[in-house]
């Protein structure tokens, strides 16, 4: 059969079947998204849906490989999930705040801030990471949505596609529906191993603050504290020598706000033993048994007070 | 990339010489033709010398300089490069040599003269265009074509495919691997560079398609920068569907006034491999780029030397009376030997390209960086380009079932959505923009 198309019905014909596919895609995707049994994929949907818990905690990887929830749970008597994930850093987390505040208020939230959640970067560690939200765009309030249209107008453009929501995670929604290990205890990994190299001076000059993330973590405590969080700021140890003013932008946001800030971030226990750490920035399984430890007594003594 | 003003008057001033340039060599007879060819030619070297040659040059004299124990305070220059600085620098000097030459009349007409410099689609990374191939076309009235746009769009469309599908996926593998060969094994820097050679290929001949295309719906026809390169069965043949346009350049301007292959046999290789390394000068300021065109060049003269004996072992081997299997043995060699000079391109310094070649050599373990997720959407981008190529080499009389109509929406559309779904949207620029 040989059709002859002219022009603008191959234009409408073109229009047609890609929003067709593209839709089509997108639902697929969005079924199989939400299905997932392991992997990355499970662990944003169990974090942007599923989690009931009263304490979360929210950070990078260094939240993720520190806080053991069974640890913390057993300490405070509150059920814990680790909501840390590799990568990404505040932006990200306000936005798992905004989604599980939409379903529940959990009785206390710890937030891991790491250097880079106060000051400019080369590397990207900023708004950039908000396209990991795409998944959830126009799934879970306006407010979310203004969040990830941070990214600017051109994002915001490609995020009504309903396929490119889904971009670049296609092979991990796949792997996340074949494959059904749980490698992760309530969000927290582990890391077996031992840091064995000298303690480094922390390469800090000429570090500004970044205002944007300044207001991010003003909107994170606002709203927090508007619907009865008790939040934590919490620094884990680094096995570099920092300058001591260094965390004092965060230390300001803290005192004003009223929030407790647990700074481990030069902690002697951990600087004079490089057998807690598995790299400079993060510490191994027995380092973090011990940091949770310490992080949970402390959250328990200011519970109880 | 940065916009700085005052770099818009070099280019100005290049156009204004080779424009007057142009004019007086048409105009004049004798030495004084030669004469304004040789001010537009030595304005235009100048240029390029100045914003890319100067500081490694001034690098090199103080490494000189320190072994002999001399330290000094050399006056380098605080200067980026102009962005596509080889190409139009190349493409004004094809107009005025032309000129020259007779095979082109000088254009009268100064905007019609710049633009044929500054075209956007091909102003920044080619393909250099030839003034008898375009200028007449800037003369001519262009309406908007419906035939024209859609050709374009196709063009265009396959070109976004290579490089945000396929290039920049690789990239992903390539990057993080060359980025610290000092961490990863042998059998991971071979992965990425066998990686690179098809990123650098989807990269460059993404970004000329993407040229011709948007010419081609104003109604411009530009010429064909790549034909299908890794179906080459030589390195000469690699060279005749690589970036064709500078091959053609050096061919036209620099290998064939240097005598070609009509002179004595030493001289003809010299006239190669000379053609090679300033190729490979002309791509970037640093010996890794020095390295991979004398290679190229060396690999050529071998060919050409070791020509009759490698038949002698082809027909002993009986290897040349199954013509499939003798044409798949070249292809392969061909594409290693290619790798192997990418190896040289690709690398930050040539130090790390030493240590990446020591390790595929010695360090072929299983211990391999895996990114899962890059491999594929890797797989996925290469198989439907290494299908398109397969076809276009050798099938492009089957599968007639891709030539109707219809199918041929349904595979645009695919491709917008692949491009969607799987494209890397965050990466950098074109790896040709820094030359």
């Amino acid at each position: 059969m040989k059709l002859n198309l002219n022009f603008t019905s191959k234009i409408i014909l073109i229009i047609v079947i890609v929003f067709t596919l593209d839709f089509i895609f997108g639902i697929v995707l969005e079924k199989l998204y939400s299905r997932t049994k392991t992997g990355l994929c499970q662990q944003e949907n169990y974090i942007m849906l599923k989690t009931k818990q009263p304490l979360l905690i929210f950070g990078s990887s260094r939240a993720e490989y520190h806080y053991n929830p069974d640890i913390i749970s057993n300490s405070t008597g509150l059920s814990t999930y680790n909501c840390g994930r590799e990568g990404v850093w505040l932006y990200y987390h306000y936005g798992v705040l905004l989604s599980t505040l939409k379903r529940y208020h959990p009785k206390i939230v710890i937030l891991e801030i790491d250097l880079k959640d106060i000051y400019e970067n080369k590397a990207d560690f900023g708004k950039g990471i908000l396209v990991q939200h795409a998944p959830y765009y126009k799934r879970i309030s306006n407010e979310f949505d203004s969040l990830l249209e941070l990214n600017g107008i051109k994002e915001t453009i490609k995020m009504q596609s309903f396929s490119y929501r889904y971009n670049s995670k296609f092979f991990k929604i796949i792997t996340g529906n074949l494959v059904s290990k749980d490698d992760s205890k309530n969000g927290f990994k582990s890391q077996n191993g031992i840091w064995t190299k000298k303690i480094e001076y922390l390469n800090s000059n000429n570090e500004i603050v970044d205002n944007e993330k300044i207001n991010t973590i003003n909107n994170f405590i606002y709203k927090a504290k508007s619907n009865n969080v008790k939040l934590f700021f919490a620094i884990s140890p680094y096995y570099k020598i920092v300058p001591t003013n260094i965390l004092n932008p965060i230390k300001t946001i803290a005192e004003r706000n009223d929030i407790t800030l647990l700074n481990h971030l030069s902690d002697t226990i951990f600087m004079n033993d490089n057998s807690l750490f598995y790299d400079d920035l993060h510490l191994n399984k027995r380092g973090a048994e011990l940091y949770s430890m310490i992080i949970a007594n402390e959250v328990k003594k200011i519970l109880e007070k | 990339m940065y916009f700085i003003p005052i770099y818009i008057a070099i280019l100005a001033g290049t156009i204004v010489i080779d424009y007057f340039a142009g004019i007086y060599i048409e105009k004049s007879f004798g030495n004084k033709r030669k004469l304004f060819l040789i001010v537009s030619l030595f304005a235009n070297i100048l240029v390029l010398g100045i914003f890319k040659y100067y500081n490694f040059f001034l690098e090199n004299i103080e490494v000189l300089m320190l072994s002999f124990g001399i330290n000094n305070n050399l006056p380098y220059l605080s200067i980026l490069l102009p962005v596509g600085l080889s190409f139009h620098t190349f493409q004004a000097m094809s107009y005025t040599i032309e000129v020259y030459r007779g095979n082109q009349k000088a254009e009268k007409h100064f905007g019609i003269y710049s633009l044929y410099v500054m075209f956007f689609p091909q102003l920044v990374a080619g393909p250099i265009e030839r003034p008898q191939n375009i200028l007449h076309q800037f003369h001519e009235k262009m309406n908007f074509k419906k035939e024209n746009i859609e050709k374009g769009a196709k063009i265009m469309l396959w070109g976004f495919f290579m490089k945000v599908v396929v290039a920049d996926r690789l990239a992903q593998y390539v990057n993080a691997a060359y980025g610290n060969v000092e961490f990863h094994s042998g059998t991971t820097l071979l992965i990425a560079t066998l990686f690179f050679t098809f990123q650098i290929y989807c990269d460059f001949a993404g970004y000329s398609y993407i040229a011709i295309g948007s010419a081609k719906i104003l109604g411009y026809d530009l010429m064909n920068n790549f034909k299908r390169p890794y179906f080459a069965k030589s390195i000469s043949e690699f060279w005749s569907r690589w970036h064709i346009s500078l091959s053609t350049w050096f061919r036209d301007y620099l290998y064939f006034p240097l005598g070609g292959n009509r002179v004595y046999r030493y001289r003809w290789y010299f006239n190669l491999f000379i053609v090679f390394l300033i190729s490979g000068i002309w791509h970037g300021a640093n010996w890794t780029f020095v390295i991979w065109g004398a290679l190229n060049g060396l690999y050529l003269v071998f060919s050409i030397v070791s020509q009759k004996y490698r038949d002698k072992i082809n027909s002993f081997l009986g290897l040349s009376k199954n013509k499939i299997i003798f044409e798949f043995i070249q292809i392969i060699t061909t594409l290693i030997l290619t790798s192997f000079a990418w190896i040289f391109f690709r690398a930050n310094s040539l130090s790390e390209a030493f240590i990446i070649i020591t390790k595929i050599f010695t360090n072929l373990t299983s211990d391999i960086f895996i990114r899962w997720e890059v491999f594929f959407g890797v797989f996925i981008g290469l198989t439907i380009l290494l299908f398109k190529e397969f076809r276009e080499e050798y099938f492009i009389r089957k599968f007639r079932v891709l030539n109707n109509s219809i199918v041929r929406l349904f595979i645009y559309s695919f491709l917008i959505v692949s491009i969607i779904l799987l494209g890397v949207f965050d990466s950098g620029q074109f790896i040709y923009f820094q030359f």
